[in-house]
Formats: structure tokens, C-alpha cells, sequence
């Protein structure tokens, strides 16, 4: 609509800034706006022939507050790193840049990426729009709330135990976790570095594939991303409806799904078999003996990656300082303490304590080292059911999104919430979450998880692109 | 966990905690361990740790070409910090 001139880059992005102004201050899904928005759609309105084949002219983006603009305020969600202005912005951020697309502002999130609900920001919670009772989900949920309540084309969020997939599925979004290591975590706050990973949550199917192919690729500034060619993945909106005939489609763990999901969830995930069927799939039940382990190994790992990431806030160089008043610290170690203390909100503290204790002295091999090892089994497990079958289909969550102060944060329920969603980060698999249905009594979105094996996106595009199609709940708005 | 164990490792961690986090966290963080114990339950005898997630998968290095490179922003830099003394961050002391 850009290229042909029927609405200008600057109309388009007033437009979401008005909207943003009138429904935000209940929602809270954004907390920053960037200053140069119109500065530099007039830009790009009065430079058109010099930016026009750029692949997101113009297109304006939301991003959690986890990654870092230049010039902008970064705060994680948390106070810690409140007032703190980035002095470089992350790699994704200056690949979509270099793409065209204008960054609108930052998103409200879960602090450092620690919660499923968004209930646990510094900055207050994210209400879901598609009924202000209940949670966007999290930690990507104010870039959840956002793009479905109309504020931006698509928006960035950040996964490391489901904070992609999760909220997607809460508000009716496609969201991707890709390969670990398919895109950079340069310039992207790091709350466990062998879990976490950008990705973009998107109305549709086609805008994720585009983004995804954009922000993708080796990036010599973070020694994990891998050097692999990225594939054109976007080239799935000019292709034919892919045939899947005789596509091998495992359902993850069936039993386990029929005793703890909620009859809605389970309805949704049967549509999709039956569909799937109906194309020439060959459906088969796979079994996941390790299950139960997944949230415990997920937890003890993550904890005790955040407990080392986090310790570099302590008030010295950036950010947060304590206000001693007049009563001067005895020595460094107070300072830490107390900046930190009073700096870092209830979870992040539980997270960081929980990791610590697991890295100590006496502790190391019964839990990090334990469950590092048990990490390897269900790596390689993985690995196995993918000489078996090309993709596999799951739950997001056990339910649709749940009221506010359901599953209050420390609790053995809150952390039991991310048990379909774990699995793809431990084993650094790319995983999706696509809208195909919708609970009755509130109306409320419901995702299916598509997890495919190491760098394998296109066929959790192909899939999901035919799920869209077919079942028609994606772009439906509240 | 115990509130005495909590209250070492909250000094590991250099977290000031209030008498009423240390009970809260303490009951809290007691259950989670509880449920997270099953771990001890698998086999892992010969199974090396996996940090990677994919290791043996995608070959990977952390290392780089041994060259000097230089920061550019330093000035830009040391603008973030709540206390300078000339071109030092200023802390209290370390040692009394």
C-alpha cells in the first residue's frame, strides 16, 4: 500500500501514533515513543524513489524494551535500568532500519524477560485487549497487546521459555521462535544466553516470514549465530499452497495433552490434525518420555544463566544508583546490595537467589551440572523424533490467557505454565505459534505450537501458512 | 533451602533482602526445589552437559582474530554513569 502511494509513510505512522495515544494509557503495552517517528517518515514521504524497494519502507515497528536504540530509554521492564539511554542499538534493530522500517517505540514486558504474564514489569502490567480482565501472557506481552490492538504493522519480542509463543497465542498473533543462533542477540539484553532469541510477532503469517528473513544471519558480533545462507522464506506469499502430502506430523505427547489441557485447547489442536489430515498428512502420535523434567531443567539452567548475566547491574557504570542520602555506604559490597535490593523487582530477585544456589559451591553438579546433562538427553531425543517426522504439533498453553493474579509469580503454577513451550529452547529448535481457534465464554485466542527440527523455519511457515488459510482465525482483531 | 542458606547466598548474589522478602522467598523458593528435585531421578551416568544447544549440530567458536580493536565511544560511554570523577567510575571504597 506504501509503494503505491495510497497512504504516505507519515500518514500511516500518525495513524498508529493516534491510536496509541487513546487506547494505551489503559492497555500500558508501550512505554516509550521515539521522538524522530515523523522526522523521519517525512523522509522516507519525500526521498520515495530512493527508499521505495527497500522491503519494509516504511513500515512501522514496535520492539520490546529488551533491545537497545540508540538515543532511546532501555529498560528491560525493570528499574534497575531505568533513565538508561543505549548507546548503540541492538544488530536487529539496525538490520530492520537498513530494510526501511521506522521504529515507532518500545515496548512493556516482563522485567529482564522473567514472568508469563506481563504482570511482572516495573512499569505496571499489560492488560490483553481482547479482554482487559485477563494477561496478554508474557514476557513479550506489551509487544503482544500491541500489535493486536492496532498500534504498529509488527513488533519484536524476545523467547527464551516460550515469550514469543506464549503471548502470541494469548492475543491472537503468529509468533516464531527461530533456531538458536539464526538471528543475533547483539544489543539485546541477555537474561539466558543459551535459551534466548528474537523473533517477530506478527498479524500474519507472510509479515513473519518477512521479517524473520531479514533480521536472520551471521552477525560476527555474537559468536552464536551460525553461519548458514538464510532462506527465502518470504518468498511463501507468491507460492502456491504447499502440498503436504505424506508430510510426517507428530503430535507431541497425546495423552499428556488430554489429561492437563483445557477441552478448548484440545479442540483447537484436533481441528488442526483433522485438517492437516484432510491435506495428506500422515499424523502419528510421538511419545516424550523426559516431559516432566522439562520445566525443572528449564528453570535451574535459566536461573543460573540469569544469576550470571544480571550481575553486571550494580549501579557503577549505568543505570540505577540507590539514593544513600546522606548515610554513605560502609563499603562496595553495601553499595552492590542495596542498588540491587531495591532495584530489581521480586522475581528477578527469587531467579537470581534460585541461580546463584545452583551455581554454589556444593550445589554446581547436583542441579546446573544434573541438568545440563538431562538438557543433552532431551536435545538428542529431539533429534531422534526428527528422523521420524518433519514437524510436530503441540500446545502453546494449557489454556487461553488467565485472569490477573491467577498464577502470582514465585509460585510452582506460574512456572508449570511454560511446560509445552521449554522444550524448544533447550533444544534450541525453531518453534511457532498461529491462531486457529477461540475459547466461547470470553472469547479468547487460542494458538497451536509447530516446532520443527534445527533450521528447518520453512516448513513451520508452510504448515502455519495452510493453517491461516484454512482455518481463518489469524487477522481477526478484538 | 533454609532462611539461613538464603541469607549466604543473598550475599553471594549481592542482594540486599528485608526480613520479609528472606521469609517470603524462603517459603517460596522451598516448594519450587521441592518439584524441581525429580531431576535426581533420570540417569545421566556418561552423558557429558549440554551448554550449546547445538553442539554436534553446528560447529561454533567464541573466538576471534587476536587483533587490538579500540572503543570509539568512550566519551559517550562514561555520559551513562550516575558518578564520574574525572574519567573514573567513583564508588565507595572496597576496602576500609
Amino acid at each position: 500500500m506504501i509503494r503505491e502511494k495510497k497512504i504516505s509513510v507519515t500518514e500511516l505512522c500518525q495513524f498508529y501514533l493516534d491510536r496509541i495515544e487513546n487506547l494505551n494509557p489503559e492497555l500500558n503495552a508501550v512505554l516509550t515513543i521515539n521522538s524522530e517517528v515523523l522526522q523521519k517518515a517525512k523522509n522516507i514521504d519525500e526521498n520515495f524513489n530512493k527508499y521505495k524497494d527497500l522491503p519494509l519502507v516504511g513500515i512501522p515497528i514496535l520492539l520490546k524494551d529488551i533491545f537497545c536504540v540508540k538515543g532511546m530509554q532501555t529498560t528491560a521492564g525493570s528499574k534497575i535500568l531505568e533513565n538508561f539511554m543505549a548507546p548503540y542499538s541492538a544488530e536487529v534493530v539496525q538490520r530492520l532500519e537498513k530494510a526501511g522500517a521506522i521504529i515507532l517505540g518500545k515496548c512493556n514486558q516482563d522485567e529482564f524477560a522473567m514472568g508469563n504474564s506481563n504482570e511482572n514489569s516495573a512499569f505496571g502490567s499489560v492488560l490483553n485487549p481482547w479482554d482487559k480482565n485477563y494477561v496478554p501472557g508474557g514476557s513479550s506481552g506489551g509487544s503482544a497487546a500491541a500489535v493486536s490492538a492496532g498500534f504498529c504493522a509488527a513488533s519484536m519480542g524476545t523467547d527464551t521459555g516460550g515469550s514469543i509463543r506464549q503471548p502470541s497465542s494469548f492475543c491472537n498473533l503468529v509468533g516464531i521462535k527461530p533456531t538458536y543462533g539464526r538471528v543475533s542477540r547483539y544489543g539485546m539484553i541477555a537474561y539466558a544466553s543459551s535459551l534466548d532469541q528474537a523473533g517477530p510477532m506478527t498479524m500474519y503469517v507472510e509479515d513473519s516470514a518477512l521479517i524473520l528473513e531479514i533480521i536472520s544471519g551471521k552477525d560476527n558480533k555474537d559468536s552464536t549465530s551460525f553461519q548458514k545462507e538464510v532462506p527465502r522464506w518470504s518468498l511463501c506469499q507468491k507460492a502456491q499452497k504447499k502440498n503436504i502430502k505424506n508430510l510426517k506430523v507428530g503430535w507431541l505427547n497425546k495423552e499428556y495433552v488430554q489429561k492437563s489441557c483445557s477441552p478448548e485447547v484440545i479442540n483447537t489442536l484436533q481441528t488442526v490434525e483433522k485438517f492437516l489430515q484432510s491435506q495428506g498428512a500422515l499424523i502419528e502420535e510421538v511419545s516424550f518420555p523426559l516431559m516432566d523434567m522439562l520445566v525443572p531443567v528449564y528453570y535451574l539452567i535459566s536461573n543460573s544463566e540469569a544469576s550470571s548475566n544480571l550481575a553486571r547491574y550494580d549501579g557503577v557504570r549505568y543505570g540505577y544508583r540507590f539514593d544513600f542520602k546522606d548515610q554513605k555506604p560502609g563499603n562496595l559490597e553495601d553499595f552492590y546490595s542495596q542498588t540491587r535490593g531495591s532495584g530489581f523487582g521480586d522475581e528477578v530477585k527469587r531467579r537470581i537467589i534460585m541461580g546463584t544456589y545452583c551455581l554454589s559451591h556444593g550445589y554446581y553438579d547436583e542441579y546446573y551440572n544434573k541438568a545440563s546433562q538431562i538438557r543433552r538427553q532431551i536435545r538428542d531425543e529431539f533429534v531422534k523424533i526428527f528422523s521420524e517426522v518433519s514437524v510436530l504439533i503441540a500446545p502453546v498453553s494449557a489454556s487461553t490467557a488467565f485472569e490477573f493474579g491467577k498464577n502470582p509469580a514465585g509460585s510452582l503454577p506460574s512456572y508449570l505454565i511454560d511446560s509445552f513451550t521449554v522444550s524448544a529452547n533447550l533444544a534450541g529448535l525453531p518453534a511457532l505459534s498461529v491462531p486457529a481457534g477461540f475459547s466461547s465464554d470470553p472469547a479468547l485466542p487460542i494458538g497451536v505450537q509447530l516446532i520443527s527440527s534445527h533450521f528447518d523455519e520453512q516448513t513451520l511457515f508452510d504448515v502455519a501458512l495452510l493453517i491461516q488459510e484454512e482455518i481463518k482465525v489469524v487477522g481477526r482483531r478484538p | 533451602m533454609d532462611k539461613k542458606e538464603l541469607v549466604k547466598i543473598s550475599r553471594l548474589a549481592r542482594l540486599e533482602l528485608s526480613e520479609q522478602e528472606l521469609e517470603k522467598f524462603t517459603g517460596q523458593i522451598e516448594v519450587v526445589f521441592d518439584y524441581f528435585n525429580r531431576i535426581s531421578h533420570i540417569d545421566t551416568k556418561g552423558i557429558e552437559p549440554l551448554v550449546y544447544p547445538l553442539d554436534g549440530v553446528e560447529p561454533f567458536s567464541a573466538l576471534r582474530e587476536d587483533k587490538t580493536l579500540e572503543t570509539k565511544n568512550k566519551e559517550e560511554l562514561l555520559k551513562l554513569a550516575p558518578e564520574l570523577l574525572g574519567n573514573e567510575y567513583k564508588v565507595p571504597p572496597v576496602v576500609e
